[in-house]
Order: structure tokens, then C-alpha cells, then sequence
């Protein structure tokens, strides 16, 4: 592992700022150290690949960069997880204020069923008690929805529930409704493995819109996925009791021609995983 | 050729083995048999005397012992249906209340396992020690006290309901876990916890034994005194099987009650069958 400074280039001007960054982290589950001593440094306003096979601790790692591993009963986290120099595990940091700033998308779609299409986009922003700027709820849910490419399809049905939307428009509100709040940092944990590949094509070419505006990690099994979408990727692999380490990270490019680890071009040439 | 082989295996898979299967139907034909052998009974013996148990002035007529089951549910319901989800609430995510909510959720399977004729009998001594004499008041109280579990185990089961995905979308937005369960589990759980209110009721209805003995009706050295003139009718179909009104009226009288409970949990089947077309519908 390495820490990756060089700035990507072809960048647009208004990348956002904000450096994420992981020193010595573990993560458990009880008793079992699930993700062992990964150090990593997302490059702002780029994308960042997971990869790896089943239970290597992609998602674990990526739960820890938001406080949400913590939420599982018995589960906690050792290391810092530092966002612009602050690390988020100090005592006084409030999870619930560092979730806001950096949002999460989840494998399935999952609207609040008993809300409509905006008040969906609008629902952390109103947990939040004041829209960020001076935006209107109307502004800050057209705004948000465009990001995601969904304004066309929902503008005449804004007030219909959330989960009449089909998978993968559904999916793209959860990513406005992730957007609405104006993250700094979005994780994105394998957001098309349960979509159609029309759908999936649709949330990748939006995650290369929002790139520059948002540092994305993106946790994804498809590797293709990874090459396609990804300036940088972080190859992960469970060793003895089943602990997941971060084996190599490095641009995607050169991960996917010459990668430094024997066990990434394995991986990589499918010959495990 | 492959498809149809494909096919046709598929569907030989579907075809239960023998043995099982003639089990399975043995054990189906007894329940269906048990069912109408009962029901068939009660239409027998009960349609015959169905004049008597409508004629208010008939000492085996039905109408006070339905109004004093109204009463009694109506008093009983509100303080289970309260008790009950609020305690839900609490257990539905031991982030909100830690260790509280976890003594609870485990407090719930024990207290709900004590037989309720037990707890209604402990009820009947507390009351008698108070001095209170058996009422409907006070058996109205210990029957809604016997169906908080129930409550609370049913609207559990309404908030926690494939609740995972909801939870984690809404904690990762920032919310609060109090907030998770107050403002998104429980708007999304009004329908399941309508269609337990409706359970709840009914057992409040056809609980017989536990009313009977706080109620007074068995219990030693008294009848208690019934407000309305009769006893709740799971109370009269118990206690006067044998009475001078004769089989045929107590017959009428449980057919009205067994009605009376199908048509609340037929209410309660179509709540829930009209919310899963609404979901699909979503």
C-alpha cells in the first residue's frame, strides 16, 4: 500500500478539496479483526475502486469511513480515519454530523417507502433542520435530482412515492438523496450489482459527472466496473483468519497493466476470486 | 430438446415424495376435519336456538353479554395497544435505550410465556388484596395486562419488519437512532400495527378463561357483581354450558362469538391484504 499524491489530470477546476484519509485502521466484529492495519489516501474529487473477492473487508473498510460499522452491535473501529486533517474516531466528533458530510449509497435501493420522490431527495436535509446555503427545499431537490440524471425521467411526478420508480431510477434517488445534504466526501458501496446493465451503465457514467465535485470510494466486485470508472484502486484480500488487508493501491491504470503484487495480477487475471 | 429435459426436470422436482406428502395431507385432513366438525356442531345445535339468544328478554340471549364484551375490549385495548407499541419502541433498536432494550426484548419472551390464566389468577389475588371486589372493570384490566406481550411482540415485528435497509439509509443521512424509530419505522409500520390492534382485539374477545377468573365469575367464594347485567359472552359460553339455558343457547351463543372473531380477523386480513397490493402497487 501507498499513499497516492499526484493530482489526475484532466480534473475540472472546482474538485472538491476535502483529503480523506486512513492510518492503521482495524475494524472487528466482536473479537474478529475483520479489516487489519490498512493505510490509505483518497485523492480529492477522484474515484477510488475497492476491489477484491468475498469477505476481504471491502465494505467493512468502507463502513468505517463514515462512523456506520459502528452501528452493527458489538462492532468498532481502531485508527484514525482523518477528514481534512480531523480524525472522526476522536471523542466530541458526532457521527451522526460526519455521516452528513460524507454520505453513503448502498448495494440495493433503498427510498423511504412511505415518502414521495422529493421528500425522499429532501429527507437529510431535513434532518439536518436548515437546507444547506439559501437554497429553497424545491431549488435543493431539483438541484440534487439533476445531479443524479433523474430530473427528466420524475420532474412531472415529484409528488408520487419514491418505490413507484423502477431499480435503477430508484437507485439514482438514493444517490440525490445522498447529494441533497452536500456531502463532501460519497461512498458508494457496489451501486449497480443489483441493477440491469442499462441501469448500471446509467450510475456509471453519472459517478464520472460527479466526479471532480466529490471524492467518490466506490466498493464494486466488477472489475470492469473498476477499470472503466476508477482513477485509483485499492485491491483488497483476506489472509489467515479470514483478516482482509489492503494488498496494493495505486491508479487504476497501472494496477490493471502492472501491478506491482503477484496476488493483484492474479486477481486481476481472474485466476482466483 | 435440452430446454424441454430442462423442463422436465424442473417440474418432476416440484412433485413431493409420497411419504411426506401423504403426511402432510393426513395432517392437513385432520385440521380441516377438526374445523368443520366444530363449526358443524355449533351450526347444528346453535342455528336451532339463534331466535332465543337475539331475544333480549331470554335469560340465554346474547346481547348483554356482547355489550359487556364491548365494554371489556373497550377498556382493555387502549392501555395493551400503548403499552405495547411504546415498548416495541424501545426494544426495535438497542442504540435507542442499550441494555434497556435488550432486558426487554428478553423480558418479552418470558413474560409472554407464563400462561395467561396465571397471570390473570395473580391479577384476581391483587385485586382481592386491595380489597376491590371482582368487576368487568377489574377483568377488563388484567386481560388488557395479559395482551401487552402479545402487543408488543406484534408491533415488533411491525417496526423491525425488513427494516434494515430503511434503518442503514437513514442512519447513514445522519439521523439520530431515536429519530430512525419515531419519525421512519413507525409511519411505515401504521398499517402491520392496525392489523395487530385487530389480533389483539380479538383475543381480547375470545379470552375466556383469563376473564372468567379475574372477572370473578370462578373464583372462590365469588360471583362478583356483572355492571351490565351479564358477564363478557367467551365468559357465558364457558360458564353456562351446563346452566339451565341448555346446550342449544350456549351452542347459538358460541356461534355468535366464533362469527364475531372471523369477522375481526377478516377485517384485519383484508387491511393487510389491500397494504401488500398497495406495496406491489408501489
Amino acid at each position: 500500500m501507498q499513499a497516492i499524491q499526484e493530482t489526475q489530470p484532466g480534473r475540472p477546476a472546482d474538485a472538491s478539496a476535502t483529503r480523506l484519509e486512513v492510518k492503521d485502521l482495524n475494524a472487528y466484529y466482536g473479537k474478529h479483526l475483520a479489516v487489519k492495519g490498512v493505510n490509505m489516501q483518497f485523492e480529492p474529487g477522484a474515484i477510488t475502486a475497492l476491489i477484491g473477492p468475498s469477505g476481504c473487508g471491502k465494505s467493512t473498510l468502507l463502513r468505517c469511513l463514515n462512523r456506520m460499522h459502528e452501528v452493527i452491535p458489538h462492532a468498532h473501529v481502531e485508527g484514525e480515519v482523518l477528514l481534512d486533517g480531523q480524525n472522526l474516531y476522536e471523542p466530541g466528533v458526532d457521527p451522526t454530523d460526519t455521516r452528513r458530510r460524507i454520505g453513503m449509497v448502498f448495494q440495493r435501493p433503498n427510498p423511504f417507502p412511505t415518502m414521495t420522490i422529493m421528500d425522499n431527495v429532501l429527507a437529510g436535509v431535513r434532518l439536518a433542520g436548515k437546507p444547506p446555503g439559501d437554497a429553497t427545499l424545491e431549488e435543493i431537490s431539483e438541484k440534487s435530482l439533476r445531479r443524479a440524471a433523474l430530473w427528466d425521467e420524475v420532474k412531472d411526478k415529484l409528488h408520487k412515492a419514491g418505490t413507484s420508480l423502477s431499480g435503477g431510477q430508484q437507485q439514482r434517488l438514493c444517490i440525490a438523496r445522498a447529494l441533497a445534504v452536500d456531502p463532501e466526501v460519497l461512498l458508494m458501496d457496489e451501486p449497480a450489482s443489483a441493477l440491469d446493465p442499462i441501469s448500471t451503465v446509467k450510475i456509471e457514467e453519472l459517478m464520472r459527472e460527479l466526479r471532480g465535485a466529490y471524492t467518490i470510494i466506490i466498493v464494486t466486485h466488477n472489475m470492469q466496473q473498476a477499470a472503466r470508472c476508477s482513477d485509483y484502486t485499492g485491491f483488497m484480500l483476506a489472509g489467515e483468519a479470514a483478516t482482509g488487508e489492503l494488498v496494493e493501491f495505486d491508479t487504476t491504470s497501472k494496477m490493471f497493466t502492472t501491478p506491482k503484487e503477484k496476488r493483484t495480477e492474479d486477481y486481476i487475471t481472474g485466476r482466483f476470486g | 430438446m435440452a430446454i424441454d429435459a430442462i423442463a422436465a426436470k424442473g417440474t418432476s422436482q416440484r412433485v413431493a415424495p409420497p411419504l411426506p406428502a401423504a403426511l402432510f395431507g393426513a395432517c392437513a385432513g385432520v385440521l380441516c376435519v377438526s374445523v368443520v366438525a366444530i363449526v358443524g356442531w355449533l351450526i347444528l345445535i346453535g342455528v336451532p336456538n339463534a331466535v332465543r339468544v337475539f331475544n333480549p328478554h331470554d335469560p340465554a340471549g346474547v346481547l348483554a353479554p356482547l355489550i359487556a364484551t364491548a365494554y371489556v375490549t373497550i377498556l382493555a385495548l387502549p392501555p395493551a395497544a400503548i403499552v405495547g407499541v411504546f415498548a416495541a419502541m424501545a426494544a426495535a433498536d438497542v442504540r435507542v435505550f442499550g441494555s434497556v432494550a435488550r432486558a426487554m426484548r428478553n423480558a418479552l419472551t418470558l413474560v409472554g410465556s407464563v400462561p395467561t390464566v396465571i397471570v390473570a389468577f395473580a391479577a384476581l389475588l391483587a385485586a382481592l388484596s386491595f380489597g376491590w371486589h371482582p368487576s368487568l372493570t377489574g377483568a377488563a384490566l388484567a386481560v388488557s395486562i395479559i395482551n401487552m406481550p402479545l402487543m408488543t411482540a406484534l408491533s415488533l415485528g411491525a417496526l423491525t419488519y425488513r427494516a434494515a435497509a430503511i434503518r442503514e439509509a437513514t442512519t447513514a443521512l445522519g439521523a439520530s437512532p431515536m429519530y430512525v424509530v419515531v419519525r421512519v419505522l413507525l409511519p411505515r409500520a401504521y398499517p402491520r400495527l392496525r392489523g395487530a390492534l385487530i389480533l389483539v382485539a380479538t383475543q381480547i374477545v375470545g379470552a375466556a378463561a383469563a376473564i372468567a377468573i379475574v372477572a370473578g365469575a370462578q373464583a372462590p367464594g365469588g360471583h362478583g357483581s356483572a355492571p351490565i347485567g351479564a358477564w363478557p359472552l367467551a365468559v357465558e359460553v364457558l360458564t353456562r354450558g351446563s346452566a339451565a339455558s341448555g346446550y342449544g343457547a350456549t351452542a347459538a351463543a358460541a356461534l355468535v362469538l366464533t362469527i364475531l372473531i372471523w369477522v375481526l380477523q377478516g377485517v384485519a386480513q383484508l387491511r393487510a391484504s389491500a397494504e401488500s397490493a398497495a406495496q406491489e402497487d408501489r
